[in-house]
C-alpha cells in the first residue's frame, strides 16, 4: 500500500513538475500562432526527456554517482568546466525566469506590480531551500502543479471544433500567414522547453536524495513513462486553449495574463484563480528545482558534499551556491527585466546546451563498470542514438534560427 | 581449487588505467561522504625500479592552471595511497574527514558562513 502511494506520488509530481514557465509561455505563444500544428514537437520532446531522465536516473541509482560527477570523469576537468559553465548559465537564466513567473502570477492574483514581489519571493525560496525536507518540497510543488489540469478542463469546456484541431495536429507545417523559418524556430523553442537540462540534473540528483538503488529502477520507468507524457498532455492543452481562443482573434501572447486568459473565457473567475494557483506552484516548484540543480551540478563537479538529506553545515559549499544563485537571480529580476523575454531566451539556450549533458550520460549508460548488468539494451540505445542526432541538429540550428527570425518576431 | 592457496598480490589480476579509473573520480571519506575530486597522482620508483603510486592529489588544480601554472608540489593537498580501501565508480578511503587537510575551504564555509546562519546545524525540518 505504501509502495502504491509512493508510485502514485511519483507520477503526480512528474506531471506537475514537467510544466514550468518555459512550457507555459512557449506553448501558449505557439498555440496562438500555429494552433496545434507544432504539438508533434511536444511529443518528441517528451520522448527525449523520458529517455534522458531514465538513463541518468538509472546511472545514479546503480553507480551512486550523479550526473555532473560523471561528466567530469568522462570529459576531464577542463572540458567539463566549459560544459558546467554552459549548463549553469542556462539553468540560472531559467531560475530568473521562474522567479519572474512567480512574481507575475502574484501580480495577476493581487494587482500589485511584480517588481514588489521579487524580494519576498527570493527570500521565501531561499528559506525553503534552507529548511524544508527534500521529499516535502518535491511533493507539495508537484501536487499543487496538478491544478494546471484546469487547462484541460477549459479546453473541453470551450467546446472547440475538434475536427479543426485534429486537422492542425496532422498538418505539421506552418499556416499560410507564417513562414517556414518562424515555424522551425518555434519548433526548436518548444523542444527546448520540453527537454530542459535542469530537469535531468534534478531527476538524477533527486534519485540520490531519495536513496534509489537497483530495486527502484522500475519506479524510474513508471515515473518517466507515465508522468512526463501526462505532463506533455498538459502542455498540449495549454497550446490547445490558445489555439481555440487566441488564434481566431489574432491575439499574440506576450504576457502571462494572455497565457491564462482562455481559462477565464471557459471557466470564469474561479477557473482563473485555480489555474493561477497551479501556475504559482509550477513556477515556484521549478524555481526550487533550478536553484537546487545549480547547487547539485557545481558541487558534483567540484566533488563537494551536496544534498538536502544532510544538515547545511555538512554541505556548506552546496548551500553557499544555493544562496549565491538566489541572490544573483533576485538582483537581476529586480532590474525590472521582462520575465517573459527571459523565458523565451532560456528555452532556446536550453536547446543549445542539451548535447553537453546528453552525450556523456549516453556513454556512461553503456559502461558496465558503472552499471553492471543494467547497461542500455539495444532498443533503448536505438532510440537514444536517434535522439542524439535530433538533439545535435536542434542545438546547431537554434542560434541561427533565433537570429534569422529575430526571436520569432 | 582449494581455498588455502596464497592470493596473488595483484588481486585477480585486475588492471587499472590511472587515467580512466582514478583521475577525476570522486574520493569518499570513511563514512562514504564526498571529499573532493582526484586531480592527479604522485608516483615514486621502488628499489626494483617499479613505479608505484604514493599519494592522490586532491582537487582539479584548475584555479592554479587558470592563472597560468601548476601548483607548486609543496602546496598540493594530497592523501596517502595507503588510505584507499576500494576502487569503484568512486574511490573509497578510510580517512577521517577532520584529518583531511585539503578540506580547509569546506571547514571555512562551515564555520564562518553556513554554520552561523540559524538552522544551519540542524536537520532539515
Amino acid at each position: 500500500m505504501k509502495k502504491l502511494l509512493g508510485v502514485t506520488l511519483g507520477i503526480l509530481t512528474a506531471i506537475g513538475g514537467f510544466v514550468d514557465i518555459g512550457d507555459l509561455v512557449t506553448n501558449a505563444v505557439v498555440g496562438s500562432r500555429f494552433g496545434l500544428s507544432l504539438a508533434w514537437v511536444v511529443v518528441l520532446g517528451v520522448g527525449g526527456i523520458s529517455l534522458f531522465a531514465h538513463m541518468s536516473g538509472k546511472v545514479t541509482a546503480i553507480s551512486g554517482r550523479a550526473t555532473f560527477e560523471i561528466i567530469r570523469e568522462r570529459l576531464g576537468p577542463r572540458a567539463a568546466l566549459a560544459n558546467l559553465i554552459g549548463s549553469m548559465a542556462m539553468t540560472l537564466l531559467t531560475l530568473m525566469a521562474e522567479i519572474g513567473g512567480v512574481a507575475l502570477t502574484l501580480q495577476l492574483l493581487t494587482g500589485v506590480v511584480p517588481v514588489v514581489y521579487i524580494l519576498p519571493v527570493a527570500l521565501v525560496l531561499w528559506l525553503i531551500l534552507w529548511r524544508v525536507k527534500f521529499s516535502m518540497l518535491e511533493n507539495v510543488a508537484g501536487l499543487m502543479g496538478l491544478l494546471l489540469i484546469a487547462f484541460v478542463v477549459a479546453l473541453f469546456q470551450l467546446g472547440p471544433d475538434w475536427g479543426e484541431l485534429g486537422r492542425q495536429l496532422v498538418q505539421n507545417q506552418p499556416t499560410s500567414n507564417e513562414n517556414g523559418l518562424t515555424y522551425a524556430f518555434y519548433a526548436v523553442a518548444l523542444f527546448g522547453a520540453a527537454m530542459t537540462p535542469y530537469e535531468v540534473f534534478f531527476f538524477s540528483s533527486g534519485a540520490a536524495e531519495d536513496k534509489w538503488d537497483s530495486t527502484d529502477l522500475w519506479l524510474s520507468r513508471v515515473n518517466v513513462s507515465l508522468g512526463f507524457p501526462l505532463g506533455g498532455l498538459l502542455s498540449i492543452a495549454i497550446a490547445g486553449c490558445a489555439a481555440v481562443v487566441l488564434l481566431p482573434a489574432g491575439i499574440g501572447v506576450s504576457s502571462l495574463s494572455q497565457v491564462v486568459a482562455p481559462v477565464g473565457v471557459a471557466l470564469g473567475v474561479a477557473g482563473i484563480v485555480v489555474v493561477l494557483v497551479g501556475v504559482l506552484a509550477a513556477t515556484g516548484g521549478a524555481a526550487i528545482e533550478t536553484a537546487l540543480s545549480c547547487g547539485y551540478a557545481i558541487a558534483q563537479y567540484a566533488g563537494w558534499p551536496w544534498g538536502k538529506r544532510v544538515r547545511p553545515a555538512q554541505a556548506p559549499q552546496f548551500h553557499a551556491v544555493l544562496l549565491g544563485v538566489v541572490v544573483v537571480s533576485c538582483l537581476v529580476m529586480l532590474s525590472g527585466i521582462d520575465p517573459v523575454m527571459v523565458t523565451e531566451f532560456s528555452v532556446v539556450f536550453s536547446a543549445v546546451a542539451l548535447p553537453l549533458t546528453y552525450f556523456p550520460i549516453l556513454v556512461v549508460a553503456n559502461d558496465p563498470q558503472y552499471l553492471g548488468e543494467h547497461t542500455n539494451g539495444p532498443v533503448l540505445n536505438f532510440f537514444a542514438l536517434i535522439y542524439l542526432v535530433i538533439v545535435l541538429v536542434v542545438a546547431v540550428a537554434a542560434v541561427p534560427l533565433m537570429i534569422l527570425t529575430r526571436m520569432g518576431a | 581449487m582449494p581455498d588455502d592457496l596464497p592470493q596473488h598480490p595483484a588481486q585477480d589480476g585486475r588492471l587499472l588505467d590511472a587515467n580512466l579509473h582514478l583521475l577525476d573520480r570522486q574520493l569518499l571519506d570513511r563514512d562514504g561522504r564526498p571529499v573532493l575530486a582526484i586531480g592527479d597522482v604522485e608516483m615514486d620508483r621502488t628499489e626494483g625500479g617499479r613505479l608505484v603510486i604514493t599519494c592522490l592529489v586532491l582537487g582539479s588544480g584548475l584555479t592554479a592552471r587558470f592563472f597560468g601554472a601548476d601548483r607548486p608540489v609543496s602546496t598540493r593537498e594530497t592523501m596517502a595511497w595507503d588510505a584507499v580501501t576500494e576502487i569503484n565508480a568512486a574511490i573509497s578511503t578510510d580517512a577521517d574527514r577532520d584529518d583531511i587537510p585539503g578540506l580547509w575551504i569546506e571547514r571555512w564555509w562551515r564555520d564562518h558562513v553556513i554554520g552561523r546562519i540559524p538552522g544551519g546545524r540542524h536537520d532539515p525540518g
